[in-house]
This record gives C-alpha cells, structure tokens and sequence, in this order.
C-alpha cells in the first residue's frame, strides 16, 4: 500500500522538521490515528538513520522479550569467559605487534645491530623455552583430585565439569564450575584449582591467578597448592623472574605442596 | 586466506588462537576506519570487542550464520556500530584500565537488533533497480534535489521528487512485508 504524493512530501517535510508548527501539530494527529501512516513514518525515520547522516541517533526501543535470551546471554558465565578469552587475545596482539620487524633491504648497513637483536632473540626464545618446557611437563593435571563425590553436588556440575575438564574442553568445563560456585556459597579449594587451572589453559591469565591468590590466601589445608599452580601460570606467561619468587616460597617450608619439585626447578632455572 | 569456517568455529569454541588471528587480520582496517573518523584507539578497540562479542551472542542465541565473508561482516558491523555509538554523542567512559570493560547487556542486545534491522534494510535496498538505489543514495545523504537533477538529468526537480518517492515506496513495501522485520518492530 502506497501513499500520495501529497502524503509522501508531508512526511519528508515532517522528518526533516520543515513543518510549520501548525501543519505539524495537525500532522502528527493524523499520524496517531493511522497505524500505517505511523509505521511508515518510522521505516523512514530508520532508513535515514541508517543509511543517511543523523544529527543524533534514537535508539531502538524493543520488546524485552525480544532481547530477553540475548540479555541472559551477555549475563551469563559463557560470555563472561568468552569477554576475557578476548581481552587476552587483544594484548596478545598487541604484544606481537610490538615486537619490530627488519627489513631485508635495510639490514646491510646494520649487520652488527641486526646481529646483537639476533642474538638477544635467540637468547631470549631459549629462555622462554625453559619455562614453557617445565610447563608442558607439569600440566599432565594426572596429580588433581577427581571432583566425583567430593563435595555436595546435587546437580552433578562437578561431575559434569570433571568429564569436560579432562576431555581438554575448558570453556565448557569452566560453565559447569562457574554455576557451581554461583549456587554453593561454601569456599571449595579443589574447585578453584579446577577452575583456576582451565582458565589457564584457555589463556584467560587473570583471571586464574585470581583462582589461585585465592586459594592461597584462603589459609586452607591445601592453600599451599596455589604456590605450585601460580608457578605453572607464571611459566607458561614466559615469566621466569616471577615463578622463581614463587619457588622461594614453596622451598621455605617443607610442608609445602610439591616442596622437592619445586627445588628441582629452581635448580634448572638458575 | 582462511575460510569462514575458521572463524565461526574458534568463536563458537571460544579459541583464543583464532581471536588473536581475527585481531591480527581484521583490527587494522577497523583502528583506521575509527580513526579516520573522529576516534582513538580505545574507541576502536571497544568496537571491535563490541562487534565480536555480538556476532558470538548471535550465533549462540539465535543460530545466526553468514552470508557474506566474514571479513566483510566484522568490517561492516564495525562501521554501523561505530557511526551509532558516535551519533548517540555518548561520552566514552574511561574506566581503569586494570579493569574489564563491563558491556550492560541491554545496551548490547539492542545494538543486535539494529545491525539484524540494518541487515534486512542493506538486503532489499540491494533488490532495488540501480537507478532507484543511486538517487535514494543522494537522498538519504540529504543532497538537494536540485543537484540531484543536476547530477541524475532529470528534467525537473518535481521529477526528481517523484523518482524518489517511488523508490522509497517499494524500499519500504518491501521491509514491511519481510516477516523478520516484524520482530524488529518498534512499541
């Protein structure tokens, strides 16, 4: 259904707030009893914002339940996760980014500085090697605690979370956890270890040191462990400096989870 | 060059190893449009995150794929979402830059909608003859139509008028009749 010229000038003039305060008055009255004419009006008002230059842009006014199950989503855990997969993916660019690139033409007249970068590359590739090497032989994961019947779990999350926790599937593991912890208001130190360890391995690094600060600040029987795992992270960050700390701590007290592990590597580091 | 496929299966596996790729591929295009146009990097990089985190909501929510590459997709919500976010004059909230951007989430389903609203717009303008997409072009860009006629060779601008008229008629006719449309209604 289509409208008159008439009409059709009317509503650009309306739009583009060329009425006069009369025609416009006496306009949006025949706006208000014609659903058409309304609907019309607002596709124009839309197609303007979208495809022309507006001043200020109103915004969609919605239906909650139309953005009801996307709401929930950007609430839930899943995208809280996801979020913070992205930050990290974001410095990791920039990270590479910022590492500088040579030139092949220009290298010649700085043999020399190009083979002091090299070599400082190359020095600093086998350190890095070390610490993620250690890494890799220490995140079997073979040493946790199954979750099974540990801790009260009546909607087998945990058991749920384990199977995806050792499937290597850690965003889905990381799911299970997370409601878990939402409903039980009690502090579980083998779930924070779970849950600290796949936010590790999806690279989400904050966000597991803050399961295993946690833990070792929670004065627990197993509070030690947070030591031995925040050294693991610390490795696989490439942050040798920083384990080495870590290690120092765990060495100075025997009861320390992983007290003899703990020398070996400081022995291999140093 | 890496197909769709990549893309939409990292995201759906939450894959840094693809996210750091989407970043290295498509971010630079993207800092450059903003930059180009009235924006820092911070507004770029709040964009893009924006724009990714969206198309993942949509693809877990409402099976959404696409049609098109999804280079051009991730560059043209970019564009859509930064034009809105500049109209809407709304001051950037610098937050610590220790702490996570929180998105409010109503906000970010909203800005769904309107990218599924610009989505349809975009498909059936293109269904439009190329005369009627070219002088709706100038008209949306608030061109007057005596240069319209100027530029068009139309013989009056009364003409000119009518041509406009009438493409904006079946551009309209068309999204009203679209049922996805309907969900998109205003209240």
């Amino acid at each position: 259904m289509s409208f008159s010229e008439e009409i059709y000038i009317k509503i650009e003039q309306y739009l583009a707030n060329e009425m006069t305060e009369k025609d416009r008055l006496s306009f949006e009255k025949e706006i208000a009893n014609d659903a058409i004419l309304a609907e019309e009006i607002e596709i124009n008002k839309q197609l303007q914002q979208d495809f022309g230059e507006t001043p200020s842009w109103v915004s969609l006014q919605v239906d909650k339940d139309e953005t009801k199950e996307l709401e929930s989503f950007f609430e839930s855990d899943e995208a809280a996760i996801l979020q913070q997969v992205m930050l990290e993916a974001q410095e990791a660019y920039k990270d590479e980014k910022e590492v500088p690139v040579f030139s092949l033409r220009k290298i010649a007249p700085y043999a020399i500085a190009a083979s002091i970068a090299l070599f400082i590359g190359v020095f600093s590739l086998t350190r890095k090697d070390t610490a993620e090497g250690l890494y890799a032989n220490y995140s079997g994961w073979k040493e946790l605690p199954s979750l099974t019947s540990r801790a009260v779990d009546e909607n087998k999350l945990l058991t749920q979370g384990e199977v995806y926790f050792l499937d290597k599937q850690y965003v889905e593991a990381l799911k299970k956890f997370e409601s878990y912890t939402t409903l039980e208001k009690n502090y579980v130190p083998v779930v924070s270890l779970y849950k600290g360890i796949s936010y590790m391995e999806i690279g989400a690094y904050p966000k597991a040191m803050k399961e295993f600060d946690t833990l070792i600040n929670s004065k627990l029987l197993d509070s030690s462990k947070g030591y031995w795992y925040k050294t693991l992270l610390l490795l696989k960050q490439g942050n040798k400096k920083k384990a080495i700390q870590v290690l120092h701590i765990i060495t100075s007290n025997s009861d320390n989870y992983n007290y003899f592990e703990a020398q070996k590597i400081l022995k291999e580091l140093q | 060059m890496k197909k769709n496929e990549y893309f939409l299966k990292g995201i759906q596996n939450t894959d840094k190893k693809v996210f750091i790729d989407i970043y290295k591929m498509f971010f630079p295009k993207v800092l450059k449009f903003v930059l180009n146009n009235k924006g820092q990097k911070e507004d770029a990089e709040d964009v893009f995150q924006k724009v990714l985190l969206q198309f993942s909501a949509r693809m877990k929510v409402k099976e959404f794929t696409i049609s098109s590459t999804f280079e051009g997709y991730i560059f043209t919500a970019c564009k859509n979402l930064w034009r809105r976010e500049l109209n809407k004059n709304k001051k950037r909230v610098t937050t610590d830059k220790d702490l996570e951007p929180i998105y409010d989430a109503t906000e970010m389903s909203v800005s769904i909608l309107e990218q599924e609203r610009w989505e349809i717009y975009k498909e059936k303008f293109e269904l439009l003859s190329d005369n009627c997409k070219e002088v709706l072009k100038m008209f949306f860009e608030k061109t007057a139509y005596s240069t319209i006629v100027k530029l068009l060779g139309y013989s009056s601008e009364t003409v000119a008028r009518q041509r406009v008229f009438k493409c904006k008629a079946k551009l309209t006719e068309m999204i009203k009749s679209d049922s996805r449309y309907k969900g998109l209604q205003t209240i």
